[in-house]
Order: C-alpha cells, then structure tokens, then sequence
C-alpha cells in the first residue's frame, strides 16, 4: 500500500510537520476569528491531504500491502486509474473528498456535540472544527478503504494494523479529545475559546499519530 | 428437582457454557441426571426430604456469610466516617450560637453608671433617633478616596475618583463626617458580611446552631434589638436582608440578588422607594431606614473594576450621595458602607487585602463627629488606619440608644463618641467600657456554654479586671488623659478578645485534620487493595477479614483512649480512641491481608483498556479538584467524561464476534452517550460559571420554580419509561411475575402520581385553577405520600418476599422439535426451552432464566426510583429517569462486553450518580441546595424524616446509582455459577473505593488550600459535598445494595438452590 519512491518518502514525512507550520503560522488570526479562518484553512487542507493521499497513498490499490492482510478490492470506477499513478488518480481522491465531506463531517460534528460542544450557539465553529477533523482523519481512512465494511468496523473497533493513515486519525481524534482539557481553566486567554484548542490538539495529534504510525507500523491495540 | 436440571443444561449460549463448566450440566450430565430421575421416581418422597435439608443448610451457610460481608462493609464505612469527623473537627470550625439578647433594661455595667429610658437611650445616651444606612455592596476604600497614578496625576482608571461627595465633605466639615477603611472579616461574601454587619461577630463556615433552613439570623443582632424597642425599620434592596432577617421589616422593597448580569434593577428600586420616604410627610412611617445597592458589585462581577459601566455605576451611586445629604434632616444618622471590596478582577469571596478594605462613611447634619489626634483627614489605605467592620454594631447601638448585641465583638468607632472637639474622651471611655462589659459578659455565656477553654475566661477576665481598676481609680477626678488611659485599657480588652476568638474560630486545628488524612487515605489504600488487589472468589475471605478488622478496631480504640492518659495534646479522649479504632483496624487488614493472603494478592494496576480508563478517570477526578476552575466546571467534565465512554464502550463493542451482542453493546452505547448529552442540557449554573452558562432547570434565571414544559416531561415519563425499562426485561423474556408489579403497575402509577404531585404543585404556585389552596395543598401532599409509601414502603418490603422474575409455560410442540433446537440457536435467544416430560407432545419452556439475578434485583433499584424522583423538581425528575435508562444501558454494555469483573462498571455508575447530581439543579455550592423539597409531603419539619427527605433530595441520583450497585455485578450473569456473592462484594467494594478517593482528594484539597482565596467558594463546598456523599453512599450499600441482595439470593435459592 505504500509509496515508497523518494518523492513519496519526503511527502510523507513532511506532510504533517507543513501542516503543523501552516497552523502554527497562522495561529493568531485562528484565534481571532475562528470559523472565517478555518473556512479559509479548508481549502488549503484539502489540497494537503490530496497531495499526500495521492502521492504516498496513491497505489494502494495495487500492491499487497506491507502491514498484511488487506483487502486489495477496490470499486471498479477507480481501480483502472490508480495504476496510472497519482497524477491520475483525481476522481478516487476527489471521491473520497465528496464521502469526507458528506459523511464524516456529520459524524464528527454528532460526535462532537455529543462530546459537550454547544448545541445553541457556535454551530459553525463546530461544524467547522469537524469538517477539519474528518479531512484529517476521515479523507486519508476512506481513501484507503473506501467503503468496505470490514475494514470500517476494524477502524471504529481500534483493531485494525496501524499504519500512518490509521496512526494519523487515531492521533486526530485523541488529540482533539485531550484539546478539551485547557477550555475550563480560569487563565483568561484568548485562545482558550471554542474551538481553538481542539483545532491545534487535533493538528498536534495528526502530527504525533502519523509520525508514530510509521514507527508502530503493523502493530495491532489489543486492550486485553 | 432433576427436572430443573435437566432445564439448565439446555439454556442456550454463553449461560450455558458457563454452566457446564461450573454446574451439574453439560451432556454427561445431561444423560447421568435423567437416568438418576427414572431411578428416583420411586424414592421421590425420601429425595424431596433429603433436598430440603441440604437446601436449609445451604440457607444458613449463606446467611452466615452474607452478615459478615455486611459486617466488612460497616467496618468500612466506620473507618471512613472517623476519618471523616476527624478532618471535619480540624477543618470546618464551628462557632456555637448563645440565643441570648440584651435587653435595654440590663446594663452590663453592676452598679450601672447611667439609667435611661427607652426614649433617651438604653444603656447610653443616645444621639439619633433616626438613621439612615446604606450598603453599597462591594464599595472599596480605593475608590472613595481620591487616587493618584505614578506621576502624580489624578489616576484615569474607570473605578478612581467618581465617587467623591464623601471624601468632600468629610475634608471640609470633619464635624459631619468621617471616612475611614472597613475592614472585613473573611469570608467576604454578602450573607457573612451581613451577619457581621449587624450581629458583631465572627463568621465562621458554619454556625453551630443556626436552624435548619439555614438563613434566618436567630443571634442578638441590631435589627432585632430595634424592633424590641420598638422602631420602625424599611428596607429596600438586595433580598438576602429578607431572607436573613424575615418580617423584621415594617417597609419592604427586596430584589433579586444573584443575577449578577442586571447592573440596575436593584439600584433602581432603591432609589425609587428611599427617596419618598426621605420626604418629611413620610417622617413618622419609619425610624431606621435601610438600602442596599448591588450595581457596583455587580459591574465588578461583570466587567471587573476597570470598565466605564463601573465608573458609570459609581458616579451614580455619588449623585445619590449628594441627593441623600440634601434629603435628610438634622436628626438623621446617614451611614454608607461597603459590605467588602473586589478583587483585581471584580470578585469576591476570599481574603485578599482588596476584597476586606471596604469604605464606611458616616455623616449627619448635627456635627458630632471628631478625629483622633493625628487622623485628621481620611486615611488614604487601610494601613494607615481603619475600623473593623464589627466595630460599626456598637457603635451603632449606642448612637441610637441601644442596648449593644448580646454576641458583639466590636467596639465603639472613637470618631463617633469623641465630640466636634475630639476632647470627649469620658463619652468614648464610657461607651468603650459599656461594649467591652458586654464582651465580657458574653465570654462568660459562652464558657458556660460548654465551648472554649478556660484560659480563654482567665486571659480577657483579667485585662476587664484590670481596665475596670482604672476606672475605679480615676473616675471622679479624671482628666482628659485619665480618660483616655481608661479607653486605651478598654481597647486592649476588646482587641484581646477579638483576637483570642479568632484563633477559636478561624484557625485550623492541624493535628484533627492530620490525624483524619491518615485514616482516609489508608482507607482508600485498603479498600482498593481489597477491591482489585485480591485474586478469586472475594466471599469468604471477606468474613475472615471482617473478624480481623473489628478485633483490630477495637484493641486500637482502647490503645487510644489509654493514651489519652498519658497525652499531653488537646485532642481528647474521643478523638483519640476514634483515631486509635479506626487505626487498629486498617492495620489489621493490612497485617491480615499481607502475611495471610499474599498468595492471592495481584497487582492493582489493571491491565485491560476499561480498567484503566476507570483508573484514569477516578485519578483525573481526584486530581481535578486541586484546581477551582475544574471544580468548577465538574459537571461539564463528568459529562464528557461519561460520553467518552460510552464512545469506546462503542468502538469496543464493535470487536464482539456475535453479531447480537455486538449490536446490543453498540446500541446501547449510543443511548448511553445521547442519554448523556440530552440530561446535560439541564443545569443550575453556579455563580462562578457565568457568563459561560445559561440555567435550564428553572423557568427563568430570577426563579425557582418550574417550567411547564418540564411538567409536560414528567408526563411523558411516566408514559415512556414503563415501556422502556419492560424492554430490557423481555429481551430475556424475564417480564413475568414480580415484574408486572413493578414495572407495569408500581412505576407507571408512581410516575403518573409525581407528574400530577408537581402539576398541582405548579398550579398551587401559579394559582392557575380556582380551588382554595389549602385544598390544593392537602391534595398534594396526599399525592405525595402515597407515591412515597408506594415507592419506601411497599417496594422495599413486597421485595423481600417477591419471587424471581420467572414463568413456565408449557407448550404443544412438534414430536419433531424435541428440546435440542435452542442448543443450534446462535441467537440470544434467552428462553430455556425444556425437555418436557412426554417429549413427543408438549415442551416445558423457562422464561427469564438467562437474567434470573439481574432481573429480580434491579426491582429494587425501580421502586427506589419512584421515591427519588418525586422528590427532585419536575426537570430533575426527568433526570432521574434518563438516569434510570443510563444505568440499564450500562448494564448491557457491561453484559455484552463481559465487562462484570472490570472495574470500569463501578466507576461509571458512581460518575453517573454525580453527573445526574448537577443534572438535578445542584451545584457543589451552599446556595444551591434545595432546601424547599423537605415540604414535598408535608407542611412541617418533623424529624428524622425532613433530614431523609432533604437527603433524598440532595444526592438522591447517588443513592438511586447506588441501590443499582449489586445489579452490575448480578445483570445476565449465570443464576448457578458458583462466587456470585463474592463478585457482588467486589462491585461494591470498586463503587467505595471510587468515592472514597473522591472524597479523600477533595479532602486533601481543602487541606492543603485551606489558605487559597477560593476556600469557602469553591474548595470548601466540594469538600463537604465529596464527605457527605461518601458517608450516604457507605450508609445505602450497607443497607439496601447488600442488604437487598440477601433478599435475592435467597429467592433465587429457594427456586434452584443456592450455590
């Protein structure tokens, strides 16, 4: 599953530390404004991921992949393409984008206001905030494993190999979890207000998860 | 008997598995037991006998080692109640109330000096007959008294040099009035400062003796002595005066005090109502008038001091001086005060120096007033010198010809007696000697009250004696420095005084709460070693150790109270035996528990994900309490905390192989985190939490009663829940038998009779039909009574006679389908089908044996929750039935997962008991509690029952999770498999061990920050809330979990056998 061509390696690794910049750089007019700076973020995020999807993640497909036991079956629209390679690879990477977008951005906002996030107010921060997850964690997993349905049970059971695709959204959502945790304290910051802190957890846990993927790669959480 | 066997070694699925490991099962079995039936046939008779002397036998056996297990958890609860008290004496200082009052005709002074009437004053001549005093909450000293910045500049922040007409006018005519520092005493919220204000004594965090609706003022205080003799007293303002001094007032205009988001209602009133009565029409409608304004507190609370609402509010509040000035006439006393200042941020509470340095400033058209020597301008900071806020109560008192308040700590403020020349120093040594005669007296009242030490009486009875031989001495030929040696002698006594009492009352007693630390956390230590450090079956061991224990206990108490002998501390015989019991028996268990069961000890660390995630959230809770935002905000927390879970109780289901299982596990997950989320929603938000939080549990934030939309709720739960709870008993068909009366007769007419409790209720309140109330009232109360004897009395006695949950039914079958189908069945299916007697024709089939334990001992648990509820309002009634469903959909995750040995499911009934106590309209603050539900059933407080029904009220989501505790260890688990009680045991011991963390953490807290500017707001109330819950939790699983599962076990038995 993994693109291991030189290109693809310095994608990889360098994917999640420009994104990390891209947020750290522009950390204050998050905090001023966050739901026009995060629209804004969206694109640019978008095109990210793509990137890298198509680049690193690009032949999936095709190859037996290295951490075993996946599914090589890939919807017939997409599968003479990906061969190509991933100049040609578009219409399953802006697949994927319409199935991030469509489905797990609901999700994620349901499990966000699930969560404790404001129900009457901030819906736009919120809806943003898990339209930034789900293109985080969401895009890269369903362009992986598209629709199927065993692999979607291992990703939600936490049983499933990790890899840096599944490191990264596993490291997303704790990451975006613990950026709860700074909210209620009395410092009177600024940033302290919804949704900052879950924005920069979540770039900080992709960043950690994707790099750690690659280390743990193929190891399996088992929680005896 | 072999027939029922035979009955089990069919159930299908997991049960059945179990079963033919531990139980006469399996297919030998099987084959064995119906040869053995064909062979008894003759000798039934001689069997049955046989049977039932085994089975009484088993009884016994059961019921001896139930009442050890009872035994170990009194034990328990004993060790940490001590350890409770003994941090509680050292920590939370009471102060006792003597209900005396002077009275005007009883001069402290033997032979008294002066004797007037009441028209010339009681004990001193007085000055005013009239006076005017007006709180302006929150008025520091700074913003009174002109301010300059580094350069000298007069100073340009919003809350410096508005308020001005005071400073002016006492510069100018020092005659008429002075400016000086008030200094409070902490805490320095309204209601202690109030209490300050007009009873001149020290607050401490609880009264001893204060009544038990908490508020009403029952000291010698001010505004009780001008009623005695007769003033007349209106008041407008905030409303804690009201609730602190109840028909006192011959005019009042109270408002609403805690909505701190409203800068001028309040103000405005006063304004509205003062200045008419100020009009000389309206002179003889009142003798003392009193206004308390809020604005300037409020815009602190808001914005902070530094904002233009601030600046605007004190430049109102300044226009209001210069109006009262020109409005009143020369009799008139005018007195504007602060009640405390506020913080750099505009809160208040704690004891920093800018929230005690309030402003008192006193003026009248009369010019009486006078300086010391050397304070002839108002001093510019409270180091320079000030009064203390008890000082304004004599002083006071004697202006206006009053007797001083029988509990007075304060003195007389010099500027007030001294004269317009300042050379009145006979008046102010003899109002100084009258107050500290009074002091004194009281003293000796209170020794003889039983508290306090005896130096206490020899060190001040001295300093009188001495200051009394002055007086002796001097008092005919006295000159001015006579005089003023005798005031200075006066002083000293009354600064001593103070002094003395404050360390009585205000200092910590370290060595108590040293000693109460000690115990609660090897309590914790033992009760988690004995919870999750111990391998097997917890049962028998648990009597063994109970024996243990209590011998330790007891040769500890005598230990201790022998040593009291020899001891040279304070702390008492008591104390000391109590610490020395409670010391005996941890040391007993350790002892025990190391040198005996090594063998079985295991590491408390758990292994499995849910096991540490119920370590990490009983350690997060723990350490939370350390910082007062988190505590703060406890109620967000534990809700995030509970969905959390209940997101990878959800990703964990998932990993199930049996699709059943796996869509029960994850679908209740759900209802788990919706129910969650959904009973967040409702809310009382403490005052610290805004502007972040919007109150949902009453109708409006300005009151205290319901909305009708939650009324409406109330009906619809009563229509729902039956229907919902029902469904977690068919799907192992176990809704028959004592389940129809529980679920469908009991909880439906105890729903629907506290959806119509609170309707009448709410129409009583809204007067919304025309009957006459005390028809009303006698109909709810009978409402209530009957919901409250269906749901205490009946449900608890009816379940201890109840069978188990259970019903055969005897079917025509296909000669074809002969009793192995269920064994084929990959479903959960949980009907025990039963090789019938004639096979061919008909089949026998159990219903409700796949649940047999769970489904009867979650009865319990129903009824109680009738109670509970009907004694929460109309929104916490419906959180207490979302409560219910979370606590069922936690039984299935926990069932459906194999989670019933994890300590996860514990932890996250106790969480879900504390997240449903905020859901309930409750907060870890004094003001929140709910003090009105004790009259749900009745008009009166009759005791013990209003403290049960307060307590009903207050952690009733605790105690009803806690009735559910053995159902956790019971629900869906094998009726036969052998260590039943002792799982039981270990849930229970989990559940304490969670709130005895808890509470020791809230317990170290409060210790170790007993110094933090948030101590009485935020680390105190958590403090006593964490104990508290503790010590009704220790009493329920005492008394109902484990209680009620004797009652179980041996219903089951007396059906099948017991193990």
């Amino acid at each position: 599953m993994v693109d291991h061509s030189s290109v693809a390696q310095t994608i990889r690794y360098s994917h999640p530390v420009v994104l990390l910049a891209a947020l750290y750089a522009s950390f204050a007019s998050l905090v001023r404004n966050p739901p026009i700076f995060l629209l804004r973020l969206l694109p640019i995020v978008a095109a990210v991921q793509i990137a890298h999807a198509s680049a690193c993640l690009g032949s999936s497909n095709n190859k037996t992949p290295s951490s075993g036991g996946k599914k090589k079956s890939r919807p017939a629209t997409t599968k003479g393409k990906s061969e190509v390679g991933s100049g040609a690879s578009v219409l399953p990477a802006l697949l994927s984008l319409l199935l991030a977008a469509l489905i797990g951005t609901p999700v994620m906002f349901a499990v966000m206001v699930l969560l404790g996030a404001p129900i009457t107010s901030h819906l736009a921060h919120t809806a943003l905030c898990a339209a930034h997850l789900s293109l985080l964690a969401g895009y890269p997993l369903i362009y992986s494993y598209d629709v199927q349905g065993s692999k979607w049970r291992g990703i939600f059971s936490l049983s499933l190999p990790i890899d840096e695709v599944y490191g990264g959204a596993l490291g997303a959502c704790l990451g975006a979890w613990l950026g709860a945790v700074p909210i209620p304290l009395d410092w009177d910051r600024e940033w302290q207000k919804w949704p900052v802190t879950i924005i920069a957890g979540m770039y900080a846990g992709y960043a950690v998860g994707r790099l750690g993927g690659l280390a743990l790669a193929g190891r399996v959480a088992r929680f005896t | 008997m072999s027939n029922v066997d035979d009955v089990f070694a069919q159930v299908p699925r997991r049960t059945a598995a179990k079963f033919s490991r531990n139980g006469p099962g399996g297919l030998e079995g099987l084959a064995k037991a119906k040869a053995a039936a064909r062979e008894e046939e003759e000798d039934r008779l001689f069997a049955a006998q046989k049977s039932k002397a085994l089975m009484a036998q088993k009884q016994r056996e059961f019921k001896i080692s139930h009442g050890l297990v009872v035994l170990f958890f009194l034990w328990v609860a004993y060790t940490q109640a001590v350890g409770i008290y003994l941090f509680t004496t050292g920590f939370l200082l009471t102060r006792l109330v003597l209900e005396a009052k002077s009275d005007c005709n009883v001069s402290p002074l033997v032979p008294t000096p002066y004797s007037g009437g009441n028209n010339d004053g009681c004990w001193h001549p007085k000055t005013f007959d009239k006076a005017v005093i007006v709180l302006i909450d929150a008025l520091r000293y700074d913003f009174t008294v002109p301010q300059v910045d580094a350069n000298g500049e007069p100073s340009t922040e919003h809350y410096h040099n508005n308020f001005k007409t005071a400073y002016e006018i006492a510069t100018k005519n020092p005659e008429n009035a002075f400016l000086l520092p008030f200094i409070a005493d902490p805490p320095t919220t309204t209601l202690q400062r109030l209490k300050g204000l007009t009873t001149g004594t020290l607050p401490t965090f609880m009264d001893a003796g204060s009544n038990f609706a908490g508020t009403a003022i029952d000291e010698d205080n001010l505004i009780d002595q001008l009623n005695r003799t007769g003033k007349k007293i209106a008041f407008m303002g905030d409303d804690t005066w009201t609730a602190l001094f109840p028909g006192y007032f011959d005019i009042e205009h109270p408002y609403e005090s805690l909505n701190v988001w409203d800068l001028h209602t309040v103000d405005e009133g006063v304004l509205t109502h003062m200045f008419p009565l100020l009009h000389p029409d309206n002179a003889s409608s009142w003798d003392v008038m009193i206004g308390h304004f809020l604005g300037v507190d409020h815009a602190g609370h808001r914005y902070g001091p530094d904002h233009p609402a601030m600046a605007a509010k004190q430049k109102q509040m300044d226009k209001f001086v210069q109006d009262l000035v020109s409005a009143v006439d020369d009799d008139t006393l005018v007195v504007v005060m602060g009640d405390h200042g506020m913080d750099p941020k505009g809160d208040h509470g704690g004891e920093s120096q800018l929230e005690l340095e309030a402003a008192l400033w006193m003026y009248s058209k009369k010019g009486v007033f006078g300086r010391l020597p050397g304070f002839e301008l108002p001093p510019k900071n409270a180091e320079e010198r000030s009064v203390g806020q008890i000082d304004l109560v004599p002083t006071l008192a004697l202006l206006l010809g009053l007797p001083v308040p029988y509990n007075n700590l304060g003195g007389p403020i010099p500027e007030a007696f001294i004269g317009r020349n300042s050379d009145q120093w006979q008046n102010l040594a003899t109002a100084a000697r009258l107050t500290s005669a009074q002091i004194e007296r009281y003293q000796k009242s209170y020794v003889m009250a039983g508290n306090g030490g005896v130096d206490v009486e020899t060190q001040t009875t001295k300093m009188w004696r001495d200051a009394e031989a002055n007086v002796k001495a001097d008092s005919s030929h006295a000159t001015q420095e006579g005089w003023q040696k005798i005031y200075k002698s006066f002083l000293t006594h009354q600064k001593d005084t103070l002094k003395i009492c404050k360390d009585l009352w205000v200092n910590f007693d370290l060595l108590s709460m040293l000693l109460g630390i000690i115990v609660l956390v090897s309590s914790v230590g033992s009760i988690l070693i004995f919870a999750r450090g111990i391998s097997g079956d917890l049962k028998d061991l648990t009597g063994w150790l109970a024996g243990r224990c209590i011998a330790g206990g007891a040769a500890g108490g005598l230990v201790g109270y022998l040593i009291h002998f020899v001891d040279t501390s304070d702390l008492g015989q008591v104390k000391l035996a109590l610490f020395g019991s409670s010391a005996g028996g941890l040391l007993a268990f350790f002892a025990s528990t190391v040198l005996v069961f090594r063998p079985r000890l295991q590491h408390v660390f758990p292994t499995s994900i849910f096991g540490v995630l119920a370590l990490l959230y009983t350690v997060l809770q723990g350490v939370m309490f350390a910082a007062n935002s988190f505590t703060i905000w406890e109620d967000r927390i534990l809700a995030f905390f509970l969905t959390s879970f209940g997101a990878l109780a959800f990703c964990m289901s998932l990993r199930q192989e049996d699709p059943a299982m796996r869509t029960l596990g994850a679908s209740q997950s759900v209802i788990f985190m919706l129910l969650t989320r959904v009973s967040s929603l409702s809310r009382l938000c403490r005052e610290e939490q805004m502007p972040y939080c919007e109150s949902t549990y009453y109708a409006s934030a300005t009151s205290s009663v319901s909305s009708p939309l939650s009324l409406c709720l109330l009906y619809l739960v009563a229509a729902a829940l039956p229907q919902i709870v029902k469904s977690y008993y068919t799907g192992t068909k176990s809704y028959e038998g004592p389940a129809h009366v529980y679920v469908g007769f009991a909880l439906r007419i105890g729903l629907t009779f506290n959806a119509l409790y609170w309707t009448l209720d709410s129409a009583d309140n809204g007067e919304w039909i025309d009957i006459p109330p005390s028809a009303l009232k006698r109909a709810k109360h009978t409402v209530a009574q009957v919901t409250l004897a269906l749901a205490f009395v009946a449900g608890n006695v009816l379940f201890a006679w109840v069978q188990p949950c259970l019903s055969i039914k005897v079917e025509e079958a296909p000669a074809t389908d002969d009793g192995e189908a269920p064994h084929g069945g990959s479903q959960k299916s949980s009907t025990a089908a039963a090789a019938a007697k004639p096979p061919q024709t008909r089949s026998m089939i159990l219903l409700g044996y796949a649940n047999l334990h769970g489904s009867r001992s979650f009865l319990l648990p129903l009824s109680w929750y009738i109670g509970l509820a009907l004694l929460q309002k109309p929104l916490g009634g419906a959180s207490m039935a979302a409560l219910l469903w979370q606590i069922l959909a936690l039984l299935e995750i926990i069932d459906s997962n194999s989670l019933s040995d994890s300590a996860i499911g514990p932890v996250i009934l106790a969480m879900l008991g504390s997240s449903h106590y905020f859901a309930t309209g409750h907060q870890a603050t004094l003001s929140s509690i709910q003090w009105e539900t004790v009259f749900i059933p009745t008009d009166t407080i009759r005791y013990p029952w209003s403290v049960l029904l307060f307590a009903g009220n207050q952690f009733g989501p605790q105690i009803l999770a806690t009735v559910a505790l053995p159902t956790l260890a019971l629900w869906k688990q094998p009726a036969k498999e052998a260590g039943l009680l002792g799982r039981v045991v270990r849930v229970c011991a989990t559940y304490v061990a969670y709130h005895v963390t808890i509470a020791t953490c809230t317990v170290l807290w409060a210790g170790h920050l007993r110094r933090h500017l948030m101590l009485y707001r935020v680390f105190s109330p958590r403090f006593m809330l964490g104990a508290l819950v503790l010590l009704v939790t220790d009493v329920v699983v005492v008394a109902v979990s484990v209680m009620g599962v004797r009652w179980n076990f041996l219903a089951v038995g007396e059906v099948f056998g017991l193990v």
